[in-house]
């Protein structure tokens, strides 16, 4: 992953892509910081438990595949309880903390 | 010899509390004695936080409440008599405290009793929804004031049970925007919303722009289900969970007194030991770690 980023600043962001496509890598970049998105495996920590994650996603991402409604979750990402507009913006990172708390109705 | 021990007896004096008042009384005098020279006509005799027989032989420090039946005493003999059956300690820390609690439904109506009883010193309450008939199958209302402002109720209601509490009532719909306003002096907040998707909003609001706070929620009460499946969890920093954390109400789970009130009690209590300086999940003896996230 270092590897990566020294060549990534070495030669440009889109020398990089092509030399990453040579090895298959399929690198992403995001769109709205233009920062690389690490195409490696990862562990987080969700609900207590290890979660293994192929690409660096942001939470809204991650929620979206467990088919989580934001509107019925609290997320709690590394110890922060973060607004549901903070969620797109907000990356995944290695060792990461995620508590996803679920709410249903009634009181 | 009979003689020094009858002079010592005569001269070896006790201080007590009667009616939060200090006073001097002889060694072994019985209630029943003080009562007769301080308040003749009090039938009900409390002495340490417990009733009491008129000829129950008093010790040094004893605190000793007088009361007379059907008689309302005076605000400051009032404070001293509604605290008379606390813990030590506990009311001097909870008249001093200040708590919000966000919805006044079924949930937050009991919560505020229950903390009101408990002498709280202020309750900030917000809540848009007026009384309606439907509500008093579980929110502590009555037929008498369907169509009030709920907080209006609640308000006059908490001023029959404890006078001394302070209420700030806010009959208004809570929203991002207003959120810190309303419950910026509030040192927790009882979430008792109806709908999830405004827990979420409220906790995510209270979270980001209050930190530091602890917040008690409520989620899962419906239906007649097991009491025992409503529990207190941990469930982040500074956030508790109260409730069987699944059970919606929904058509045929419908929510009702005994198990809302369950619920209702795990958040009061959650925040009277959260004012008391201890975990709403662990006792000081229980080395348990933190407690699992409700599945997903």
């Amino acid at each position: 992953m270092a590897r990566l980023r020294v060549i990534a600043i070495a030669i440009g962001r889109k020398g990089a892509e092509i030399w990453a496509k040579q090895l298959g890598l399929q690198p992403i970049i995001d769109c709205r910081t233009g920062s690389w998105r690490k195409r490696i495996a990862m562990e987080i920590i969700f609900n207590g438990k290890t979660c293994e994650l192929q690409t660096s996603i942001n939470i809204q991402e991650f929620l979206d595949q467990r088919q989580l409604d934001c509107l019925q979750v609290v997320v709690e990402h590394n110890r922060n309880i973060i607004s549901r507009q903070r969620l797109a913006d907000t990356l995944l990172s290695n060792g990461d903390t995620l508590e996803v708390i679920h709410f249903v109705g009634g009181g | 010899m009979c003689g020094f021990y009858f002079l010592c007896k005569q001269n070896f004096l006790m201080q007590v509390k009667v009616n939060e008042q200090n006073y001097t009384v002889d060694t072994n005098e019985s209630v029943g004695s003080v009562r007769d020279r301080i308040k003749a006509d009090a039938d009900l005799l409390i002495v340490n936080g417990f009733p009491a027989e008129a000829e129950t032989l008093l010790n040094d420090d004893d605190q000793v409440i007088l009361i007379k039946r059907g008689e309302i005493p005076d605000a400051d003999e009032l404070d001293a008599l509604l605290t008379a059956r606390h813990t030590p300690g506990v009311h001097e820390v909870v008249k001093e405290s200040t708590v919000g609690i966000a919805g006044v439904g079924g949930l937050g109506s009991a919560i505020a009793i229950a903390l009101a009883r408990t002498g709280i010193g202020h309750l900030i309450i917000a809540d848009f929804d007026i009384v309606e008939p439907s509500n008093l199958n579980r929110q502590q209302f009555f037929i008498d004031q369907i169509g009030l402002p709920k907080v209006y109720a609640l308000r006059d209601t908490l001023a029959r049970i404890n006078p001394h509490v302070r209420i700030t009532a806010c009959h208004l719909r809570l929203t991002p925007t207003n959120i810190e306003e309303v419950f910026g002096h509030a040192q927790i907040l009882a979430e008792a919303f109806d709908r999830a998707d405004q827990k979420v909003m409220l906790i995510e609001t209270f979270a980001t722009r209050l930190p530091g706070r602890p917040i008690v929620t409520g989620s899962g009460m419906a239906g007649y289900g097991p009491a025992n499946t409503v529990q207190t969890q941990e469930v982040a920093d500074n956030l508790y969970l109260c409730g069987d954390g699944c059970t919606a109400a929904a058509p045929g789970t419908g929510l009702m007194a005994p198990r809302v009130g369950v619920a209702a009690h795990h958040q009061a209590n959650a925040v009277l030991r959260l004012l008391l300086g201890h975990n709403p999940v662990r006792s000081l003896s229980d080395n348990k770690g933190r407690s699992e996230s409700p599945e997903v």
